[in-house]
């Protein structure tokens, strides 16, 4: 029966210089990589600066425009008031016409603006009349007065 | 306080323990780390190409997985906090990356990965040819035994490993690895045996 100590290693030979050249191949990836990540640690943190920069820029103009927004709404207020108080003005003339114009409109209803003037002359002239009547009766009056007295004193 | 080691000051042949390497790869700069890793390079690189050797006999095949297990060990040392375990962990790196590349050439042959021969190729097969005929026998019979059972064979017969460095290794149990190599000395024999008295 075959002893396990007789089983011989087999020998298999590594070309010559095999060690040295997987030594120098192995140390030139390592030093590739490592220049890789060198490489790669730069542009990050170039990256990460330029990222910082585009932030505090970034941060700087949205600020800028806060501040702008602020600045534009106070004009505006002050605007505003101004405007607010010219229409404030107008609305109360609109209005004092408009109550006028509802007076107008209460009394004169179904009249034209036409009749309403018409009217207004036509009622000028009755008065006129009317008083020209009482200063008619007056001076009959007077006159009447006036004569008995003459004849009185006759 | 432990004392700071310099670096410059260690020899390429060092005497340095493992886990005093990876202390000074942990601690060190970029340089320190590239010349600890050269350093580990040279102390594995010879133990492992012999155990790849076995598994996948074609030198080609074994400098190809042995660069990638190199690679794979330098982009992840990193994590290995324990130097005892930085040789099992070569180890380990290297019998995955041997299974997958394995893998794929019996893939590529339409078999198994246990019926895929690796002394195929002609360089191999002049180089079997050149050997005595107890070591041809002997390497003849290791071929024929399963993936695993060659693995656990090569590392306990040949590389010297203890069953807990291989349970480590292989993630198997210490028992599993016992009645594997029990086996697998068993067909050994067996084949050699039998072609002895042919």
């Amino acid at each position: 029966m075959l002893d396990i100590k007789e089983i011989k290693r087999p020998v298999y030979e590594a070309p010559e210089g095999y060690f040295e050249e997987l030594e120098m191949t192995v140390a030139s990836y390592v030093n590739r990589e490592i220049k890789r990540d060198k490489r790669h640690t730069i542009l990050r943190r170039l990256y990460m600066g330029v990222s910082a920069a585009a932030a505090i820029v970034a941060i700087y103009i949205g600020v800028s425009q806060v501040n702008y927004d602020i600045a534009a709404y106070r004009d505006s207020i002050e605007i505003t008031s101004v405007e607010e108080l010219h229409n404030y003005v107008i609305d109360i003339q609109e209005n004092y016409s408009s109550d006028i114009a509802v007076i107008d409109t209460d009394v004169e209803t179904s009249k034209s603006a036409t009749e309403i003037y018409l009217s207004h002359i036509e009622e000028d002239i009755v008065t006129d009349g009317n008083m020209q009547e009482e200063t008619g009766e007056q001076d009959i009056d007077d006159i009447l007065n006036y004569n008995i007295m003459e004849l009185a004193s006759l | 306080m432990k004392p700071k080691i310099n670096i410059d000051s260690i020899p390429m042949h060092t005497e340095y323990s493992d886990a005093q390497l990876l202390e000074i790869f942990h601690a060190g700069k970029t340089r320190d780390k590239e010349r600890v890793f050269g350093i580990i390079v040279k102390r594995y690189s010879r133990s492992l190409y012999s155990y790849l050797r076995h598994i996948l006999i074609s030198h080609d095949d074994t400098d190809d997985v042995l660069q990638e297990t190199f690679i794979k060990a330098w982009g992840n040392l990193g994590t290995v906090k324990d130097g005892a375990a930085l040789k099992n962990w070569l180890y380990r790196i290297a019998s995955n990356i041997a299974i997958n590349h394995l893998r794929q050439k019996a893939s590529a042959a339409s078999v198994s990965i246990d019926d895929y021969d690796v002394a195929d190729e002609l360089d191999t097969r002049e180089e079997m040819e050149k050997m005595d005929l107890m070591s041809r026998l002997t390497s003849e019979a290791i071929r024929h035994l399963p993936k695993k059972q060659q693995m656990v064979f090569t590392m306990k017969h040949f590389e010297g490993l203890k069953y807990s460095q291989i349970s480590e290794i292989l993630d198997t149990s210490e028992g599993a690895l016992k009645a594997s190599y029990h086996i697998a000395v068993e067909k050994i024999k067996s084949y050699v045996e039998e072609k002895i008295k042919e």
